[in-house]
């Protein structure tokens, strides 16, 4: 049994606001094991990207993180500030959405990734040179030699998320977290930076964690699924038994409100909208848009996290009803 | 005695951009025609850069076209002077992408809303307007005090019924919408669809729906129209262009349509080696 | 194409009571009470003006003396307990003549800022909003007065149509009105684009009513921020002009007046100068802090720059 790269206990994330305190992540456990894929699901109000940034050490100043985080055996929270940056930064790489914004318009493609090899490894400018080269060559840009002195704005969108992911890898991560990294993309190029990650992943042996709202993204590339709702996981399994045998009803709803090509009858839509951080729910949080409501406590009572099958986990009531109604299905 | 709503005949839409090395012409729209009749759904698909948003622009004359004609009810608009289009902007009305962005901050949603009716002249009357209001917010599934709220004060989707309401409010032959599903939440995108396709049936609208979405535009719409690099490659019925696709660009873009389960990902995998095409 | 969500920036902004991130929030009047409530230097700039105005109001009903009594035995006397300012070398009591000078201060600087916002205002509407052929026009006017240093053209301006407290108004208005025009039209530019105008053009508002309904409500934040501050600058250019005697003529009081009469006693009377270039100083003082601290709430790019201060 091999040590999880990076694992979670007990994250809770809570900002204090003019209009109450908001729990924003509320007791999450996470963990990603050497070489595999962790996909977090969720909407806006869900915690996914709280939980990232709350583990790693880059919420904002105001916002309150309690829990247990270790990366590499190292617990991440224990840790100065200026310490925990060097870690940070030699061992994770993060892919953030909005390539444009996270890219500096005015250094070279080349530079910009080399920066981090160059501090972080102390290396010199030559090297990092050659290195950040060598990594555009890897992600898949074409002459590399020369588009390494190019910059941002002269990439296309597809290309721009290459160099974030080239800039990612630059110190050789052993994780690399992605938060909605294609979602701003066409769906070919979406397809070619999925493709890309799961090759690289294998050649390299990093670990990711991909943070995403899209399903058909997850079942592209993970290996294990987290869904969140409310800030907290409320379904953890591994991918094929999440899409073959889904049991919170939440995901139950996700799966099958997406369209289908082919089949144009009304969409089994989710009604209502996910809860506001400032006012959550007592008992489950997904109660008032629930059609299944297999239980009185449902309400009142927040469910514990349940084992209901191999690896599986979920957060509802329903799965004892689940088990006695065999293969019944959320209408 | 055709009901047809739109057609557009060879339509270009160029715009001359500035360049380092001299004034260069970009054309977004490079010779594009369809027809969309009464009652039904086109579906404009493509990627960013292909002209589907240009395209859906030029019928509303937001942009003007270089060449080509847009006839709308059978009235030739291309070239009508800026006085005429105050009209136009009545028979064809649009959604757009950010429902958020696409509210005045400072106006009440029920002000957003009346705003049509009020160009229009299509209420006598601060309170038949304001009736009408409540109609159109009734129709779209939000509670009537949602009038006197304001735009923040809105779930993204919420903001979305709001746009669609003022774009019903102007009594249009066509809407344009222009990507209306991209900025909402996953959960929320299927509420918005099924709300669409119900007004459509109730009371018999017309719709471009413009989508990079291949899954949601095969739900939406009765034909399809293909388009990249500002042409149309493939136009048929939804059905024939999703199963049996005749142009290469058409089945590299459903090639590209990430996997339903993890398993048929794998398939994907076993059979090209990767899983699309590079 | 954009996102369905924007995850964490979205969860903590909504969390924080803020609009959702990428959109400036709209300031309220309680948001403009609340920063400046929680500002004491605004604050105090904030009563000092009210004080300015109650006196330019009812100065002359304030002030122990009138502006031109003579108190013969008592000139170019200290602060005492008769005159608490001194008296000047006619024997004119200083304290009396600063509350007086208060009214065509202020008076001067208001009706001539108020000229060149309206003036300002309308030009930058009409640059930002039509552009092209109107817009190098009007800016071109507006880059030509900006060119002279405020005070040369202001002198400028008067020598050409007679020194008076009118003609000081319309010079001062005149060189105020670029700056409303290049504020109001940076602002109309970046709001043209903003997609609610696209939906009011594509719903097909006439451009008049764009304007006033959807353009007008979202620029008057920079405006009102400069006609704070534009206000004060105003008050140091009409003393500047009163002091070189081509503004407020005597025996009228006012406060760049009473500096040119201060000019020969220096020495012997301190205070004929101190208090009225005191009075010019706080004044200007005041409505710089009250300026800074409705930007902080009014303008929107500085809004978002608090808001993305507090994002990763």
């Amino acid at each position: 049994m091999t040590e999880p790269v990076f694992s979670v206990r007990d994250l809770r994330v809570s900002v204090r606001t003019r209009r109450g305190l908001a729990s924003i992540v509320n007791g999450v456990d996470l963990t990603v094991d050497p070489g595999r894929t962790l996909a977090v699901v969720g909407e806006s109000g869900s915690g996914k990207s709280m939980t990232m940034l709350a583990a790693t050490g880059l919420t904002p100043p105001g916002v309150d993180v309690d829990g247990s985080v270790r990366l590499l055996g190292t617990d991440l929270r224990t840790m100065r500030d200026r310490q925990l940056r060097a870690f940070r930064g030699r061992h994770v790489g993060f892919v953030f959405q909005d390539p444009l914004s996270s890219l500096n318009p005015l250094m070279t493609v080349g530079r910009q990734i080399g920066e981090a090899y160059q501090l972080l490894q102390g290396r010199s400018r030559a090297d990092a040179r050659r290195r950040s080269i060598e990594l555009l060559d890897q992600v898949g840009i074409p002459e590399p030699g020369q588009r390494a002195d190019s910059y941002p704005h002269q990439f296309s969108g597809g290309m721009q998320q290459r160099v974030m992911i080239a800039m990612a890898l630059a110190c050789e991560p052993e994780l690399i977290i992605a938060d909605e990294a294609t979602t701003a993309l066409d769906v070919t190029i979406q397809a070619q930076v999925i493709d890309l990650v799961t090759q690289l992943q294998a050649k390299l042996g990093t670990s990711v964690i991909w943070i995403t709202h899209d399903l058909s993204v997850v079942a592209g590339l993970a290996d294990q699924v987290a869904v969140l709702y409310g800030g907290r996981i409320v379904e953890h399994a591994p991918v094929d038994e999440l899409f073959e045998r889904p049991v919170h009803p939440y995901t139950r709803a996700l799966l099958a409100a997406r369209p289908r090509i082919g089949d144009r009858s009304p969409l089994a839509a989710i009604p209502g909208s996910p809860p506001s951080p400032l006012q959550p729910p007592p008992g489950c949080a997904f109660y008032p848009r629930c059609s299944v409501r297999a239980d009185a406590r449902c309400a009142t009572e927040l469910p514990p996290l349940a084992p209901v099958g191999p690896g599986h986990w979920a957060r509802t009531f329903y799965a004892d009803v689940a088990d006695a109604v065999a293969g019944g299905s959320v209408s | 005695m055709s009901d047809v709503v739109a057609a557009v005949e060879d339509l270009h839409v160029r715009f001359p951009v500035r360049t380092a090395s001299g004034k260069r012409e970009v054309r977004a729209v490079d010779g594009v025609s369809f027809e969309i009749t009464h009652g039904e759904t086109l579906g404009l698909v493509g990627e960013s850069g292909s002209g589907k948003s240009t395209t859906g622009l030029a019928l509303l004359r937001l942009v003007n076209p270089s060449a080509g004609t847009v006839r709308i009810l059978g009235e030739d608009v291309t070239s009508w002077p800026r006085r005429r289009l105050r009209a136009l902007r009545r028979q064809v009305a649009m959604v757009f992408q950010d429902p958020q962005s696409s509210l005045d901050p400072r106006h009440s949603i029920g002000s957003s809303i009346e705003e049509p009716i009020r160009v229009h002249r299509l209420r006598d009357g601060t309170s038949a307007r304001r009736a009408r209001v409540r109609e159109l917010l009734e129709q779209v599934g939000l509670p009537a005090d949602a009038a006197a709220r304001h735009p923040h004060e809105l779930s993204g989707g919420q903001r979305q019924r709001v746009g669609i309401a003022r774009a019903l409010a102007g009594e249009p032959d066509l809407i344009v919408l222009d990507e209306p599903l991209s900025s909402l939440d996953v959960s929320v995108q299927a509420q918005i669809m099924n709300l669409l396709r119900q007004l459509q049936d109730d009371l018999g609208l017309t719709y471009l729906f413009i989508s990079h979405d291949l899954a949601a535009v095969a739900h939406m719409s009765d034909r399809v129209a293909v388009m990249t690099s500002g042409r149309i490659v493939e136009t048929g019925p939804a059905v024939d262009i999703y199963s049996r696709p005749k142009h290469d660009y058409t089945r590299a873009l459903l090639a590209a349509i990430p996997p339903d389960t993890p398993a048929e990902a794998r398939g994907r995998r076993a059979n090209t080696g990767h899983r699309s095409p590079a | 194409m954009t996102t369905s969500s924007t995850g964490f920036s979205e969860t903590v902004a909504v969390a924080a009571g803020n609009a959702p991130a990428g959109r400036p929030s709209v300031a309220s009047a309680r948001d403009v009470a609340r920063v400046l409530l929680r500002r004491p230097l605004a604050l105090g700039g904030l009563v000092w003006i009210g004080l300015m105005v109650v006196l330019a109001l009812f100065g002359t009903l304030i002030a122990p003396s009138g502006e031109n009594d003579v108190d013969v035995p008592h000139m170019l006397q200290g602060p005492s307990g008769l005159h608490w300012f001194g008296t000047d070398e006619l024997g004119r009591d200083v304290l009396s003549r600063v509350i007086i000078a208060a009214q065509p201060s202020l008076e001067v600087s208001v009706v001539s800022v108020g000229f060149a916002l309206v003036a300002g205002v309308l030009l930058g509407l009409l640059a930002g909003y039509y552009g092209r052929f109107a817009d190098s026009l009007i800016m071109r006017c507006m880059d030509i007065l900006f060119a002279f240093p405020v005070m040369l053209l202001a002198i400028a301006i008067v020598a050409v149509l007679g020194a008076g407290i009118g003609n000081a108004m319309i010079a001062i208005a005149v060189v105020y009105t670029p700056i409303f025009a290049r504020i109001t039209r940076a602002s109309v530019l970046s709001v043209r684009e903003d997609v609610y105008v696209r939906a009011a053009v594509s719903i097909g508002v006439p451009d008049r009513e764009i304007i006033t309904r959807h353009i007008l409500p979202n620029v008057a934040g920079p405006v009102i921020v400069q006609t704070s501050l534009s206000l004060g600058f105003a008050i140091l250019t009409e003393a500047a002009l009163s002091f070189l005697g081509l503004g407020v003529q005597p025996p009228q009081p006012s406060w760049g007046g009473m500096l040119y009469e201060a000019q020969g006693f220096m020495q012997q009377a301190w205070w004929m100068a101190v208090f009225p270039g005191l009075a010019i100083v706080l004044t200007v003082l005041s409505f710089n802090l009250v300026g800074d601290a409705l930007r902080d709430v009014l303008d929107p790019r500085r809004r978002t720059q608090l808001e993305a201060a507090a994002r990763p």
